[in-house]
């Protein structure tokens, strides 16, 4: 009798308890879908801050006489160390100085050799005006290099090795400098296939394939540099310091702080405009619930004075009411769960440009909640009824 | 009466009179009969003889509570001794005493303001004394506490309302099976018969807005009389009523009497006031005049 007594309140008053429902269905889909966008978020938005670039640096330890450099080798140790998946990109970089002409102009230029697929995972925050280099013949040339040599796309330039030092930039940040070999190559007739700008120092370089880096500077099978994109936080990086550290002593690891930290509080944050927006939402929902409901036992005064004058016992009316709000509840959260799921990867996509995956363990967590909040919304009509006097409410018009 | 309904009756009845053993009486002897009426057509309406009050003890009000002699001169189902109720400086009755014995049909008159109503929750334990006792079926409610005047009220008061107060989202059925679930246990077939016999047979599904005023009375009837309650309490039956729904309700009330239900009917009608074997006055809260039947049939038609 109770369920239907339930189940008939619930039917027949369709549109009131639609105000309801709706309330404890948006409740239900934010608490749903922000559930599993946060629990996603971590993995998520580390991924995206990756952007910013590298996250863990690693040259070569100061050696005293012999040109400081990491070997061929050691970069597929160190590609191996990182833990599986966490290694969004090990980019090599060999640097030095080079004449560049254009056939009318020269000037001595700092080049980099690098491998051009692993550089943009790890730096997708390069603006390239043209293409990227898709064969050993082409190069990428800083946006201040190609204003000063009056390059664009599709001009030829050629790179001659200089008879000066080679500067190792992330070694003659720690005061480094390491001489420049004997056996120079021979000068390298190039194509300019775009045009880069990243407003910092690459925007004075000129940029090459490895390979021929390594045969123009001859320094064969060497790099000066490793950048590292690791996915974590400052520990996950400490560790993978330390696991470098240990296994290549030759090498010094720097982590970027000021990436990794800044990583650490936009998670932070996030986290906590998760929380709030949670609670607003929560609150607001809970609010027209609780005001739906107080509501509608305002208009039904006389049926609980009527069901008193029956014979109901406060219980009889807490059983029922709390029945509605259970169902009301329960509708609002398989509705609520739903339409969070789709929220979710909409939002997923459109935000992250990746799939949020639905996450069984927000389903009872998004139904205790949404029970919860149906259970607080009944409270008031509650205490209402219990204060009903029948002989009162029966005589009201 | 099919087996079944006959044993659900009987059931009810022994868990009614369990609970209310449970809570203030001694366990009584029930004696159930049903009263067929000669008019096929006509309404009919379960009797139910209930025990008289010595028969009951009271554990509630700890003293045995002695029956003065009545007008009718049977035991009494319900008495009041100097009731007054105030509600702040307004007095709504002031030292009203009266009996209703058991199978009586009594009627309350009196103009409105008069204290009618008053009387008649008091007695329906939807309101209690400022002073004086109220004793029903042996049991004085001035001494209970709401919790208990609700199980009273639910175990031997049936209630007929002038605007019917039928639950609006239940239908026939349901609304008369509510009062069952209140009392102990809802039973459908019960249920049914129950409307089959006030002639709602063709309106069980409905809901009260697909129902004349005369079939929601009627519904309302069969409701008060589901739990085979010892006392009808009707404010104003007829009062929403149109003259041939009247003379359906008024015949019922008069079947119910003559099974021997006890009826306290509160009315603005003289007919319905002759209907009754004796006729209560009520004037600014008090007794104007307690007639013997005779007399107040024919005040009651003035």
């Amino acid at each position: 009798m109770l369920f239907k007594l339930t189940l008939g309140s619930v039917r027949r008053r369709r549109s009131r308890l639609f105000i309801a429902l709706a309330a404890v269905t948006v409740g239900a889909a934010t608490v749903a879908a922000l559930s599993a966008i946060y629990l996603d978020l971590r993995a998520q938005m580390t991924r995206e801050l990756r952007s910013y670039g590298a996250n863990l640096i690693v040259v070569p330890a100061e050696s005293g006489s012999s040109p400081a450099a990491i070997s061929g080798q050691q970069l597929q140790v160190l590609r191996s160390l990182a833990p599986p998946g966490s290694l969004q990109g090990a980019v090599p970089y060999l640097h030095g100085l080079v004449d560049v002409s254009d056939g009318s102009r020269q000037a001595r230029t700092p080049v980099t050799g690098t491998i051009f697929a692993e550089a943009l995972k790890v730096n997708p925050y390069w603006k390239i005006a043209g293409r990227v280099p898709a064969a050993p013949g082409e190069v990428l040339v800083g946006t201040l290099v190609a204003r000063r040599l009056a390059l664009s796309p599709g001009n030829s330039l050629t790179l001659s090795p200089s008879s000066s030092a080679v500067v190792d930039q992330d070694a003659s940040t720690a005061g480094g400098e390491t001489p420049p070999p004997a056996d120079r190559g021979t000068p390298l007739e190039l194509q300019v296939s775009g045009v880069l700008s990243t407003g910092g120092a690459e925007d004075e370089r000129v940029f090459l394939d490895l390979s021929q880096a390594q045969t123009l500077l001859g320094r064969p099978d060497q790099v000066s540099s490793v950048h590292l994109s690791i996915l974590g936080q400052e520990p996950q990086l400490e560790e993978m310091a330390a696991r470098i550290q240990n296994r290549l002593p030759q090498l010094v690891t720097r982590p970027v702080t000021r990436v990794s930290q800044s990583e650490g509080r936009v998670l932070m944050r996030l986290s906590l405009l998760f929380y709030l927006v949670v609670g607003i939402v929560l609150v607001t929902s809970a609010l027209g619930v609780i005001i739906t409901m107080l509501n509608m036992a305002l208009e039904r005064r006389k049926e609980l004075g009527l069901k008193k004058a029956l014979g109901a016992e406060n219980r009889h009316l807490l059983a029922e009411l709390l029945g509605e709000a259970g169902l009301i509840g329960l509708m609002g959260s398989l509705l609520g769960i739903a339409a969070g799921f789709f929220l979710a990867r909409w939002i997923g996509w459109s935000v992250f440009d990746s799939s949020i995956s639905p996450r069984p363990a927000i389903v009872p967590v998004t139904i205790l909640v949404s029970l919860v909040m149906a259970g607080l919304a009944v409270l008031a009509p509650i205490r209402l009824a219990a204060r009903i006097d029948p002989a009162v409410t029966l005589k009201e018009e | 009466m099919g087996l079944n309904t006959t044993c659900g009756c009987l059931n009810r009845l022994l868990k009614n009179e369990a609970l209310a053993a449970g809570a203030h009486w001694a366990a009584p002897s029930v004696v159930l009969s049903r009263a067929r009426s000669a008019a096929t057509s006509a309404p009919c309406v379960l009797a139910l003889r209930v025990p008289s009050a010595p028969q009951r003890r009271s554990v509630v009000s700890q003293q045995p509570v002695k029956s003065d002699p009545l007008p009718s001169g049977g035991a009494s189902l319900v008495r009041l001794e100097s009731v007054s109720r105030c509600y702040g400086p307004v007095s709504a009755l002031a030292e009203v005493s009266l009996a209703v014995a058991q199978g009586e049909f009594l009627s309350i008159m009196g103009a409105s303001g008069s204290g009618k109503t008053t009387l008649l929750n008091i007695i329906g334990c939807m309101d209690t004394a400022t002073e004086g006792r109220v004793i029903i079926d042996g049991v004085e409610t001035s001494i209970l506490s709401r919790k208990e005047l609700t199980r009273l009220r639910r175990e031997k008061i049936g209630l007929i309302f002038q605007q019917f107060h039928l639950v609006p989202h239940l239908t026939s059925l349901e609304n008369v099976m509510l009062a069952q679930y209140y009392h102990s246990l809802p039973d459908a077939d019960e249920a049914r018969l129950a409307l089959e016999r006030v002639g709602m047979r063709h309106r069980l599904d409905h809901l009260p807005r697909q129902l004349s005023g005369g079939e929601q009375q009627r519904v309302c009837i069969a409701r008060a009389l589901i739990n085979y309650p010892a006392l009808i309490l009707a404010d104003e039956p007829t009062g929403n009523l149109d003259e041939v729904n009247e003379k359906l309700v008024v015949d019922i009330l008069q079947d119910l009497h003559k099974d021997g239900h006890t009826l306290v009917v509160v009315t603005h009608d003289p007919e319905i006031g002759a209907l009754a074997e004796r006729c209560v006055r009520l004037e600014h809260g008090r007794v104007a005049a307690i007639p013997n039947s005779a007399s107040s049939r024919r005040s009651a038609r003035q």
